[in-house]
């Protein structure tokens, strides 16, 4: 996701033996590169991470994880499933702005248009 | 007329009958009317009392049905507009007047108008339909009572910067004075308690009270510092003063003054601000806009109203001139008023309404409201910017900014923000923030100028670094309030903030300045400092912060401090989670001994914090809670009602942590206590009830034997009740409790005892019951439920689901993980369900007909496990009929449902057949909803996938076509599910027709459009081999178009990136586009074949192609000094592939060439390439290391290694 939203905060910690979620929405992306493509090595997460609120929770967008997540052959190949625990750790200012433009129209009484986040 | 009178010749008679009749009718009533005022003056004069009874006689009876029939609609026409001053108004008279009003509601005469509602509606001009809208916009519109203390705030004046490098002190107030003023603000506080307390008791005296004040003025005064003096309330017992004794009092008002011209910023700078500083404010910059109010004269009235018809009135005895003698000595010093002239009048019309949407300077705005006046009101005077001085300048150049970050469109706010970014430094801290804090404490602001300011500070935190220290309290002061916000958004910014602020100033100046807010005398001020702490402890490391914790949980000045010590502790624990695990001995050593507090305050809060620390700790750390564990359990008997709870709530926190023979042990023990609490009527204290019964039970020392003989029966008796179930929170915490409790004493126990309530009469409680079982059964299975049990169950599924008023999921769900759960036991029980399913089908109402067809899709595997292969296909028919639905959500639901029966039934034997089946969703694909498009879609891939044989080719192409335009939904599931359906169509009736609708594609505007066609180009290629696909692209890039060629080079990197390792066959024939694209003048053109590079080369890995990967970089490798973003981010993304394909060493040759050289721009950008070389691979550029002599200093030498090569 850090492709896209350069903003986003990576956790970076010392991977513990937890193995990373993924929500129905992010199902099959790459936490790196956000590719859908031949996922391969299985993602491990620190233990802050793995423990509490952010239990079994999309590491990148904190939604309740369903399936596992996989760094993508790519990544693998460049050894970026060594950085660290991949977890996202902040909102992103993408997403806050968002929120609060979709606040605006909602307390206007209308549906804002374009895209559900 | 009544029709309630005449309902059949209304409809006989013909319109001269029609009018005669209504005559007659008219006239009837008149004499009715008639009749019946008499009676009423007939009983007045007989009886004042009013008893006379005319309800039996026929009149009335006829009246009262009219009465009855024609009430109006409004029911405010009927109350009385204002109070009768007589007492001995009777009951009849009202009656009368009732009677009365109701036949005014007839026609007297034939007249036609408007009806009266309608006359009425914009009668009341005061009223605002939008004002209910306007008022929700503001974040002050839903804040509680205790959120909007943050108004009462200071923003305190700026602080010393005790850790300047220099050591010069600018001038501000020292750590010193604060605390001081502190001490004196606790000083009144307690000063004013004591004196209600003695008020209350009546032993004060009067001269006492304004000795005391006036004494506590001149020490502030003395001290030069401000502090709001709080109005006295009046006391009931005196007369209120008079208005000469209030002019004569000694109180310092700024309104006494005379208006100064000076701006909001120059006086935060000195004093901080206050509320009636904005005000006054206000008033100094709307005086010019808003005309004078003044009384008029009587020349005036003259003038404005005709002489005659008019009379002066004497004003009633005992009527006073102005209860406002100074708002009228305010209006006698303004010009005299005149009438204006003809020609001025359009402009002063136009006055008040006139707020500018062009700022001068500034561009049009997306809004500018009233408020923004008093903050940009400078912005509004042209002046001439020659005369300035630079500050002034500098001062407008900020406002600037701000109202573009706060009023402008989005791309004017992104330039600003950037803007202010950028020349953070050279503005200074003083001046933004003089700026930015006010505007942050206005009331009317809404959510969303809240956000962009506070993203303002976030932005400028990060480049004024430690020169924000003296105004940290300023922006604390404005950002805490966000911490108890109610959106889960605004208290992570507020956290950000907090976090970002505490690293700029560094730990000891967040100490310095917030440790006169810790025993502060306001519990809102203590409670949002506690959260801002944990914040700070979050950002700097609980360590750091540990000593100073320590000694604030010991205060022996104050309880407040030591309540807020306690609290930070609590926060830490909630916000850190399992990080304090290894803090953990440290932090409730802090605390322990508070709970052995003699404040109750400090020790509810220390069994809090003890249970929070807990909760995070969970299932380690038992070893650090050893030495609080005996306070706990004498607490936890001695004490009674909130503190109990509390207490209660910490010992439930720290069982789960136990050993198990402990962990039974104190079950045991605790649930006598819990056993007696189970009726208490306290709701707060029924929730950490259940909250403990149920870690309890999870522990592993508990005996099912035990909670089903002790606890269960008091359980059910006292929570399984439809009070429980209506209110939400209880409702959940008792579910929760119950699952948990199934867990242990087996689902059999719990489903007996609450499947009676699926028939039970209240529908919150059967919900309550639905969710129960779904999750008792959804965790354990039906393996206990017998046959009698399994019937009642399913009995009761069926009927909770046939008597929902509110179609919810919840009682859905259920019914499907039972039936699921069940499996082939549902045997006999399926013609029944699927019965009710197609008569609820047939429902009138959307919801029902929606839930029915989720049903559907939910239960199919279990009809195939029960081999009712023949209902299926029925249902099948009757939903493939049902397809016309207008509803998009039930059409939604309908689709899914058919989509469900032909996974399980197969593509074969699917009834009706596949080639009926498919025709019937080409125009459904055009439907624009979201779930009708998810649900089309998938199921249009299925078939495509599984089934494509069935149905013609031709059929196969109307659907591309429609699948194109599918490819610009806004739900990304839609798009990928689109694009997979493009690989599956390939598949079926071959590349070639598919492919050249997508070439086509690559032409049109929209950008997501075309990106879309570029991944399906991609996965066509995948699934049919890239040699069917390669040829075409490769000839469309020579479409001289940039849209097309891009597209081109898109699906190639999209390509490369599926294909893989086959990539290694096309890399020498696709070779000169990439090194064509790469020297084209768009820069997004190389952009994208860098991206190639990058996918082709990692695919490639190994396989033998190092030359043309060579022959790339060569072409790649001036890109290197790009500026754009985006570029440079994937020209290094091709480097590090190309790296990975041909090994690190002859890239190292081209990277040193730039290491070392005199401009530092180029050598920050190779260097960063260096860096990601040297992560990936350290080891192997040590033999490519440059060959250096060594000097008189150093031994450069490598001499092994070089033998080596």
């Amino acid at each position: 996701m850090s492709k896209h939203h350069p903003d986003l905060v990576l956790c970076r910690r010392q991977p513990g033996i937890t193995v990373g979620k993924l929500c129905e929405r992010c199902d099959e992306k790459c936490p790196i590169c956000d590719s859908h493509v031949r996922p391969t090595t299985l993602v491990r997460i620190c233990d802050e991470c793995a423990f509490g609120s952010s239990q079994d929770r999309c590491i990148i967008c904190g939604a309740p994880g369903v399936s596992d997540c996989y760094y993508c052959s790519e990544c693998t190949r460049m050894e970026y499933d060594r950085d660290g625990c991949p977890r996202v750790i902040n909102l992103g200012s993408s997403r806050t702005d968002w929120f609060y433009e979709r606040k605006k129209f909602k307390n206007a009484g209308k549906e804002m248009p374009g895209a559900t986040y | 007329m009544s029709t309630g009178t005449y309902p059949y010749k209304m409809f006989k008679m013909d319109v001269t009958n029609l009018n005669k009749v209504e005559d007659v009718e008219i006239e009837r009533l008149r004499a009715e009317r008639e009749l019946l005022r008499r009676q009423k003056e007939a009983a007045k004069n007989s009886s004042t009392n009013g008893s006379v009874n005319i309800e039996g006689t026929q009149d009335s009876n006829d009246l009262q049905y009219n009465a009855h029939l024609f009430k109006s609609s409004n029911p405010k026409e009927e109350y009385d507009s204002a109070i009768d001053v007589r007492n001995d108004i009777s009951q009849d008279e009202d009656d009368y007047k009732r009677t009365n009003d109701v036949n005014d509601s007839y026609r007297l005469v034939r007249q036609y108008e408007a009806p009266k509602e309608l006359l009425n509606e914009y009668a009341d001009e005061s009223y605002d339909p939008m004002q209910e809208r306007q008022s929700k916009k503001q974040i002050q519109d839903r804040e509680s009572d205790y959120q909007k203390q943050r108004y009462d705030r200071q923003l305190t004046p700026t602080r010393v910067d005790a850790f300047q490098p220099d050591g010069t002190q600018s001038n501000g107030r020292s750590y010193a004075e604060v605390m001081r003023q502190v001490e004196l603000e606790k000083e009144e506080r307690r000063v004013h308690m004591e004196l209600n307390q003695r008020r209350r008791e009546g032993t004060l005296k009067e001269v006492e009270e304004e000795e005391s004040i006036s004494d506590k003025k001149r020490e502030l005064e003395l001290n030069n510092t401000e502090i709001s003096q709080k109005p006295k309330r009046s006391r009931w017992d005196q007369a209120p003063p008079s208005v000469t004794q209030v002019s004569t009092t000694k109180r310092r008002s700024r309104w006494d003054k005379a208006p100064e011209n000076f701006t909001i910023s120059e006086h935060v700078i000195e004093n901080g601000i206050s509320e009636d500083l904005i005000n006054k404010e206000v008033n100094v910059v709307e005086e010019k806009l808003r005309p004078p109010v003044r009384l008029l004269t009587e020349e005036e009235l003259n003038e404005l109203l005709p002489s005659e018809g008019y009379a002066i009135l004497e004003p009633p005895p005992g009527y006073l001139e102005s209860i406002h003698p100074e708002l009228l000595q305010k209006g006698t010093t303004l010009d005299t008023y005149h009438v204006p002239q003809e020609q001025e009048l359009p402009l002063e019309k136009e006055l008040p309404a006139a707020l500018p949407t062009e700022i001068p300077g500034v561009g049009d705005l997306a809004f500018f409201k009233q408020e923004d006046v008093k903050y940009f009101g400078k912005l509004l005077k042209v002046e001439d910017e020659a005369k300035l001085t630079i500050a002034e300048l500098r001062e407008r150049k900020i406002l600037r900014l701000l109202l573009k970050v706060k009023n402008g469109t989005p791309p004017m706010r992104k330039s600003a923000l950037r803007q202010l970014t950028d020349q953070a430094r050279d503005f200074g801290a003083a001046a933004l923030f003089n700026q930015i804090l006010p505007l942050l404490m206005e009331r009317t602001l809404e959510d969303q100028e809240r956000h962009l300011l506070v993203k303002v500070i976030d932005r400028i935190l990060y480049k004024l670094d430690d020169l924000v220290r003296p105004f940290t309290h300023k922006i604390l002061v404005v950002i805490e309030p966000l911490l108890i916000d109610e959106d889960y958004y605004a208290r992570a910014e507020g956290r950000e903030i907090i976090s970002n602020l505490a690293k700029a100033s560094g730990l000891a100046h967040m100490i310095a300045t917030m440790r006169p807010d810790i025993d502060h005398v306001d519990e809102y001020v203590r409670n949002t400092t506690a959260r801002a702490f944990s914040v700070v402890a979050s950002a700097l490391g609980v360590p750091a912060l540990l000593p100073f914790l320590k000694a604030v949980c010991r205060s022996k000045k104050s309880w407040q401090a030591r309540h807020t010590g306690v609290r930070i502790i609590q926060q830490i624990a909630l916000l850190l989670g399992c990080s304090i695990l290894p803090h953990l001995k440290n932090l409730v050593d802090c605390i322990g001994h508070g709970l052995e507090d003699e404040q109750q305050k400090v020790r509810i809060m220390t069994a809090l914090s003890l249970s929070a620390l807990a909760e995070a700790a969970t299932p380690y750390g038992i070893e650090a809670f050893d030495s609080v564990l005996k306070p706990l359990w004498s607490g936890v008997q001695r004490h009674r009602g909130k503190s109990l709870a509390a207490f209660l709530k910490a010992t439930g926190f720290i069982i789960p942590l136990m050993e198990p023979e402990y962990a039974s042990h104190f079950t045991r023990r605790i649930m006598k206590i819990l056993l007696r609490e189970f009726n208490s009527p306290d709701e707060e204290m029924k929730k950490i009830v259940l909250k403990v019964v149920s870690q309890c039970a999870s522990t592993d020392g508990v005996t099912p034997e035990y909670l089903r003989t002790d606890v269960l029966p008091e359980f059910f008796h006292c929570f399984w009740s439809r009070r429980m179930a209506s209110d939400r929170r209880s409702y959940k915490q008792v579910v929760e409790t119950t699952v948990v409790l199934a867990q242990q004493v087996g689902s059999r126990q719990i489903v007996e005892r609450v499947v009676n309530n699926f028939k039970d009469e209240s529908e919150p409680y059967r919900k309550m019951t639905a969710e129960t079982v779904d999750k008792v059964i959804g965790s354990l299975g039906v393996s206990e439920i017998d046959e009698r049990l399994e019937e009642l169950l399913l009995d009761g599924v069926l009927f909770a689901f046939q008597e929902q008023s509110v179609e919810e999921k919840v009682i859905l769900t259920c019914f499907s993980t039972v039936v699921n759960a069940l499996g082939t036991r549902c045997k006999p029980y399926l013609p029944q369900i699927v019965s009710t399913i197609l008569y609820r089908l047939n429902n009138k109402s959307a919801n029902v007909r929606e839930q029915a067809a989720d049903l559907v899709s939910s239960i199919t595997i279990v009809l195939k496990a029960c081999g009712e292969e023949a209902l299926m296909r029925k249902l099948g028919v009757v939903l493939y009929e049902y397809l016309g639905e207008e509803y998009p959500e039930v059409l939604g639901s309908i689709l899914g449902a058919i989509k469900a029966i032909v996974s399980v039934v197969g593509m074969s034997s699917m009834q009706p057949p596949i080639r009926d089946l498919l025709p019937r969703l080409t125009p459904i694909l055009r439907n624009r909803h979201e779930k009708v498009q998810e649900n089309t879609i998938d199921l249009v891939g299925k078939i495509a996938d599984r089934g494509s044989e069935y149905v013609s080719a031709r059929e196969w192409m109307r659907i591309c076509f429609e699948l194109i335009d599918m490819l610009k939904a806004h739900k990304k599931s839609i798009r990928r599910a689109a694009v997979n359906t493009f690989g599956y169509i390939s598949k079926a009736i071959g590349p070639q027709d598919v492919l050249a609708t997508l070439l086509n594609n690559l032409k049109v505007q929209e950008r997501q459009n075309r990106v879309c066609t570029t991944v399906a180009i991609a996965i066509v290629a995948e699934t049919c081999m890239p040699f069917t696909v390669v040829p075409a692209l490769m000839a469309d890039y020579r479409t001289p178009e940039m849209n097309v060629q891009n597209g081109v080079l898109k699906s190639l990197a999209f390509m490369f990136e599926y294909i893989g390792e086959q990539a290694r066959d096309y890399v020498y024939a696709i070779t000169p586009l990439l090194a064509d694209a790469l020297m084209d003048r768009d820069a997004v053109h190389r952009q994208t074949a860098a991206s190639v590079i990058k996918h082709l080369s990692l695919g490639c890995v190994g396989l033998g192609v190092e030359d043309a990967m060579i022959h790339l970089l060569n072409i790649l490798w001036p890109n290197i000094l790009e500026e754009s973003p985006h570029v440079i981010n994937a020209v290094r993304e091709g480097i590090d592939g190309i790296r990975n394909c041909i090994g690190v060493g002859p890239i190292m040759a081209y990277l040193v060439q730039g290491l070392f050289h005199p401009s530092r721009k180029v050598r920050n950008t190779y260097w960063t390439s260096y860096n990601s070389a040297y992560v990936q691979s350290a080891d192997a550029m040590v033999p490519y290391y440059p060959h250096v002599d060594d000097d008189q200093f150093n031994n450069y030498d490598m001499k092994t290694l070089h033998i080596c090569i």
